[in-house]
């Protein structure tokens, strides 16, 4: 009787709200959904630098006339720096191997082409990526090298630019979080002026001050969880017809928009929790000043 | 079942409301407490409540030392403390038996309970056959009656009540006086405020005359008073 009790009270004080109510849904929902943004911003980045090359290596490529004498000496240089850990041949067949293992699932790229369409490459691999850059441009025009490729420095502006995203998505998702804590307060504060006759006669009665606050506090976390399912939805919908679509689109750009159950659901359960406690942060605030109990 | 010693109320603004009551009604007594506006009456009736604190003195409500009750055991002591008021206190929306059952459910009463309770004691008052009517559909002394249903529904020690029947009219009161006659003979110990002469002196019960928030007189089978 209690359970029911407190329920039809929360669904009335909802409903003599409804346009606050909406309000602080919504704004529950779009801080949320910069959150989640911030989140998917992370997996999407963490896929894209595992996927770039290699974080620490040179891709030295070799010309196809380089001769065997030019690729070992190439090879005893590089092996002598002190930067450098290691140093891999990659032959063209083994670059045609790896090629086809990458797009395993896609035969119509590889199928036609020759096995020695790629390039026989050396890798090499440093102790300190801060070094590859002046590595790189030390192996630039030794002979038999046709090309110098390092993922390095592309991943540190993305780690760069993913950072500044996520502070000021952070930063706006906190700012809305406030405003929509401060919006469900006012709501709760308008049901409270609502019923205040009522909650009097509560008090007169000996109704204790948790019975009185519970229907409020309902209040608060079903606003903020409506909130937290929408945007919940919103993200599972980018997902599924979003994402998955650019990925099928854009093969090339690997696995980067894959994510699996437990990172989507680890994104939602983060939505849903943090929407509960913006609804609780936001009853508190209305019943400690509106409700002197 | 109420005991005040020597209780002091100062409200901001240095207004003295009650000044230094030492008071004992014993359980079962009916008790009136008269006095002109301002002479502290209805401060006293807050005080026993906890819905102010004294500034000074001790008060004993039911056996609790109200200054050492915590806050969240007040609730629990208003249960056992009845209280009908000048104005009803109803709720317009609900009828007379959701305004009954409502003082049962807040306090977690089950459903078995309010069915059984409610319809008893509004026949008590008198109303056994008006359960659906709405306050507004009724006269001022049947709406008394609801609230003085409500405060007794959960058969409280103590019935306070505070100008019960200062918006009705004499023939009325009379009425609303034989009902808390009753009920103070169930046991239950009665405080009325008012300053009602007729009625205090038709029922030649204690009366305990306030002044300045000091008591003037206590006087057992008394009269409102010469003077006043």
């Amino acid at each position: 009787m209690r359970v029911g009790y407190f329920v039809s009270e929360t669904v009335t004080n909802l409903r003599r709200n409804l346009l606050m109510t909406i309000a602080a849904i919504s704004t529950v929902a779009i801080s949320l959904l910069l959150l989640g943004g911030v989140q998917i911003l992370g997996i999407v980045v963490r896929n894209v630098t595992s996927t770039i090359e290699s974080k620490v290596e040179i891709s030295t490529y070799l010309r196809d006339n380089a001769t065997q004498g030019e690729i070992q000496e190439l090879t005893a240089q590089l092996s002598q720096m002190p930067e450098v850990e290691d140093v891999i041949y990659i032959s063209k067949e083994e670059a045609f191997e790896e090629f086809k293992a990458t797009y395993e699932s896609q035969p119509e790229i590889w199928e036609t082409l020759p096995r020695d369409a790629l390039p026989a490459s050396l890798r090499v691999k440093l102790l300190d990526p801060d070094d590859t850059e002046e590595v790189a441009a030390r192996i630039e025009g030794a002979p038999g090298v046709s090309d110098v490729r390092f993922g390095g420095e592309v991943i540190k502006r993305l780690l760069r630019v993913n950072a500044l995203l996520r502070t000021i998505a952070l930063v706006m998702s906190i700012v809305l979080m406030v405003a929509a804590a401060a919006l469900i307060a006012n709501t709760i504060r308008l049901a409270i002026y609502a019923r205040r006759e009522e909650i009097g006669i509560m008090k007169l009665v000996g109704a204790t001050n948790w019975f009185i606050r519970i229907p409020f506090i309902m209040e608060g976390i079903f606003a903020a969880l409506v909130g937290a399912i929408v945007s919940g939805a919103v993200v599972v919908g980018l997902n599924t017809f979003l994402f998955e679509r650019i990925g099928e689109s854009f093969i090339f750009l690997g696995p980067v928009f894959e994510f699996s159950g437990a990172e989507l659901g680890g994104v939602l359960l983060l939505l849903v929790g943090v929407g509960c406690l913006v609804g609780v942060i936001g009853s508190t605030m209305a019943l400690r000043r509106f409700l002197e109990v | 079942m109420i005991k005040t010693l020597d209780v002091v109320k100062d409200y901001k603004g240095a207004v003295r409301a009650v000044d230094g009551i030492t008071l004992d009604v014993e359980k079962g007594e009916f008790v009136f407490i008269v006095g002109p506006s301002g002479s502290g009456k209805s401060t006293m009736m807050k005080l026993l409540t906890k819905e102010e604190e004294p500034t000074g003195g001790e008060i004993y409500v039911a056996g609790k030392n109200l200054a050492t009750l915590p806050r969240w055991r007040v609730p629990y002591l208003r249960r056992n403390v009845g209280c009908v008021f000048q104005d009803f206190k109803l709720l317009p929306s609900k009828t007379v038996f959701e305004n009954v059952a409502f003082g049962l459910e807040v306090i977690g009463r089950p459903r078995s309970v309010v069915q059984r309770q409610v319809p008893q004691i509004l026949e008590l008052v008198g109303l056994g056959e008006k359960l659906d009517r709405f306050p507004e559909e009724l006269s001022g002394g049947e709406q008394q009656r609801v609230s003085i249903a409500r405060a007794f529904v959960n058969r409280p020690l103590i019935l306070l009540a505070d100008e019960p029947t200062g918006n009705l009219d004499p023939a009325t009161s009379v009425g609303i006086m034989r009902l808390l006659d009753r009920i103070n003979r169930t046991g239950t110990t009665v405080v009325m405020a008012t300053h009602d002469h007729a009625i205090v002196d038709s029922m030649r019960r204690r009366v305990v005359e306030l002044e300045d928030g000091k008591i003037v007189r206590d006087q057992s089978r008394g009269i409102y008073g010469v003077g006043s």
